[in-house]
């Protein structure tokens, strides 16, 4: 190989080589990651009118351990989750240092999430996110997002697609200290 | 006299422009407006539901939310760099669209320009070669154009 071609391959070389380096610098910084960034972290405060007519204001939840789930009535992801949201929510919902609330973000009709929450058996208490506010705040990236929040306020959980039941029970056991998150 | 005012005519006539559109620029600069900064701060940002879209182009539930946040904090008095940093802070780096000039960030700016150097460096090396090649003639390309114009060979 003559000297230039031998100089022009070396330097294709070593640019592709910078190149993967920075790209697998890059693998964190994966949207799909970012709001695993609240781990460790205060959760954001969050209030909003609920589906039942109410409100809901994070607040007054201080002290138990909360469950937050972002998700709307159009995801397939959040209709695949439903169940062991479902399973979850029965088996838990009596006890007194545990909160649930489901955060619908994107809404697109009321009355089919109306709907689809009562064919469903939507039983937990459901949030609605006018301008998308909490959604935010949680640095989510799309839907199902769920945290965890033990009861001091610190995110201990997170889960970016929907969630079986035992990631729901391994996250509320991390955040009651039954185990290590 | 006239004739040299002439020709130095359209050389004033740009620097007019010039003048004017830099002070257009830096009167501009000097004040933006609450929704000229939200407008600037969304074009840096990105949508983080969409694809490779800025907050400002898209019209995403998630980007009019954090328009609306955008406008909130600057409304607040909070400053560009720590609404910047709120949302870094949040999502990550990877929430701006031009990459920050630190860290792997430099590669992306440093690249091109290390590109750009070495290839002008490759550039100039070839063509001093070539110059240089040119200058030194053979004995056989003596004796080809002496041949040609007639000269006795020797």
């Amino acid at each position: 190989m003559k000297r230039p071609t031998r100089l022009a391959a070396v330097g294709v070389g070593a640019c592709v080589l910078v190149l993967a380096v920075v790209l697998a610098l890059q693998v964190d910084n994966d949207p799909s990651f970012a709001s695993g960034r609240l781990l460790g972290r205060p959760a954001p405060v969050f209030a909003g009118p609920d589906l039942a007519g109410g409100t809901i204001d994070s607040r007054d939840l201080a002290g138990k351990v909360v469950f937050v789930n972002f998700w709307n009535d159009w995801c397939i992801p959040c209709r695949q989750e439903a169940p062991a949201l479902q399973a979850f929510w029965e088996a838990h919902r009596d006890e007194p240092d545990f909160a649930m609330v489901g955060i619908v973000r994107d809404v697109r009709s009321e009355r089919d999430l109306r709907d689809y929450a009562f064919e469903e058996g939507v039983a937990w208490p459901v949030m609605f996110d006018p301008g998308g506010r909490a959604a935010v705040d949680f640095a989510t990236t799309g839907q199902p997002e769920s945290f965890m929040i033990d009861a001091r306020g610190v995110v201990v959980g997170f889960q970016s697609g929907p969630a079986s039941l035992d990631d729901l029970e391994a996250m509320l056991a991390a955040a009651r200290g039954e185990i290590e998150p | 006299v006239i004739g040299r005012l002439r020709a130095w005519l359209p050389w004033a006539g740009l620097l007019a422009v010039l003048a004017v559109s830099l002070a257009v620029v830096v009167a501009r600069g000097d004040d933006p407006g609450p929704q000229d900064r939200v407008e600037a701060l969304a074009r840096g940002l990105r949508c983080p539901t969409c694809q490779n879209e800025s907050v400002a182009e898209s019209r995403s539930a998630t980007a009019d939310a954090i328009r609306a946040d955008i406008a909130r904090r600057v409304e607040a008095g909070e400053s560009d760099a720590t609404i910047e940093r709120a949302y870094v802070d949040r999502y990550g780096e990877w929430i701006l669209l031009t990459p920050p000039d630190r860290g792997v960030g430099l590669v992306v700016w440093g690249l091109p320009v290390a590109v750009l150097v070495v290839g002008a460096a490759g550039l100039a090396a070839a063509v001093r070669r070539g110059a240089a090649a040119r200058r030194t003639a053979t004995p056989d390309d003596e004796e080809l154009v002496g041949g040609l114009r007639g000269e006795p060979p020797g």
